[in-house]
């Protein structure tokens, strides 16, 4: 244990590691809070696919100016922040909630300012972890203990928040989450961060292209981790189908399939974490895409819920192991200038 | 860092898109899991032709960065 979580012995990422945590369990409460609300006033799967839509497709628009913004100015500023317009638009759900006065446009607006906000603050969120790591051996356990609080707080934030808006009201959840972020600034305020090191005037998001076309291995590690997402991806769209008309069960039954493949990725997580070295990273990801592969195929025609359960647990399992890994090795061999980029 | 977002968390409702369509074309979503496996298998052994020059390469770069 006291291995696995080596990285907190410092100070400044145990302060970072704690108000994450904190911020995103709060995060999960409002999202389930917005997509609950945007259901029950329009009764529309459009509006929710489009709440959806507009908080994710920034991820893919947006993500290259946050990274051009990470290696140009101050992380820990940038992440301040997108901190403080988080918490804005969590006070002004929480105003509008208590108001009654949603509207479909007022969702899908929120949601967007969320997801540009949360594309903008990603790549400093990851580069910042190389900035409060003081000894440099201890980076690899970092990047996992960091992909242990998204993955846990995606298993337990939607658990949390259900009881949330069962015991309080829907303006609570929104208050709770205003609050968590109190969490998240004061932490990142205490952090005293390594003298940063993007001074230099930083180039275009072309240069970040030229590094990853002259680099093969950077430039596999890249490939690696958009062919595995692409590859789970039906494991979330397709759950729903799997649940209701295949194992013919209802909400419920979702949430299990759902936990296992969560309790996979928090495995990996932590099998991460208890790593000392690089060495044989490489291999695992072979081995993981060769084997999650096959969990995917084995899993398609299955009709034995005893035999799915385990199935997703080595995807969800798989997938972790792959994306971290990529991301332990990718943050170990770029130049720190690229870094955000 | 950026490019790795995209890559991960921004291929997801790609990968949403495609396999919908391809689902629905194919009239079931069983299928649909086979090919992602099948990629995803492909793409490992693939990988694996290409590790020991990977592995090459990494190895300069991290013994450059900290040599001991």
């Amino acid at each position: 244990m006291k291995n696995t979580f080596r990285a907190l012995a410092g100070r400044d990422f145990k302060y970072y590691f704690f108000g994450q945590i904190v911020s995103l369990i709060g995060t999960w409460v409002q999202q389930v809070a917005l997509s609950w609300i945007a259901y029950r006033i329009t009764g529309s799967a459009l509006i929710l696919g489009l709440v959806a839509f507009s908080g994710q497709i920034p991820m893919l628009v947006a993500t290259p100016l946050g990274g051009y913004l990470a290696d140009r100015y101050s992380k820990r500023n940038i992440l301040l922040c997108t901190q403080v317009v988080e918490m804005l638009v969590a006070i002004a759900l929480a105003v509008i909630a208590w108001q009654q006065n949603f509207s479909p446009w007022i969702l899908v607006t929120a949601s967007a300012v969320l997801g540009l906000s949360g594309a903008i603050e990603m790549p400093s969120r990851q580069a910042f972890i190389t900035e409060i790591i003081h000894d440099r051996s201890l980076l690899p356990n970092a990047i996992a203990l960091n992909s242990l609080t998204f993955n846990s707080a995606r298993l337990v934030g939607p658990a949390i928040a259900g009881l949330t808006l069962a015991a309080f009201n829907e303006p609570t959840c929104f208050a709770i989450n205003a609050v968590s972020y109190v969490a998240a600034i004061y932490t990142l305020l205490a952090i005293h961060t390594k003298k940063s090191i993007s001074t230099r005037a930083a180039g275009s998001f072309a240069e970040a292209l030229t590094y990853l076309r002259q680099f093969p291995p950077a430039r596999w590690l890249v490939a690696t981790v958009a062919i595995t997402s692409i590859c789970v991806s039906p494991f979330m769209t397709f759950m729903p189908v799997y649940a209701k008309d295949i194992f013919r069960g209802g909400p419920d039954l979702l949430g299990t399939l759902l936990g296992a493949s969560g309790s996979g990725a928090l495995a990996a997580s932590l099998y991460l974490a208890n790593r000392k070295s690089l060495h044989g990273l490489g291999n695992r990801i072979v081995l993981a895409c060769l084997v999650g592969g096959l969990a995917s195929s084995a899993f398609a025609y299955n009709v034995f819920m005893t035999l799915a359960l385990p199935l997703l647990f080595i995807s969800g399992g798989t997938f972790i192991m792959i994306v971290t890994s990529c991301n332990i090795l990718l943050q170990s061999l770029v130049p720190e200038h690229l870094r955000g980029r | 860092m950026a490019i790795y977002t995209m890559a991960f968390i921004g291929m997801l409702p790609v990968g949403s898109l495609v396999y919908g369509s391809l689902a629905h074309h194919i009239g079931s979503v069983k299928p649909v899991f086979i090919i992602a496996g099948v990629i995803s298998v492909a793409y490992g052994y693939m990988l694996m032709k290409v590790m020991p020059d990977l592995r090459r390469l990494t190895q300069q770069v991290l013994h450059k960065s900290n040599p001991t």
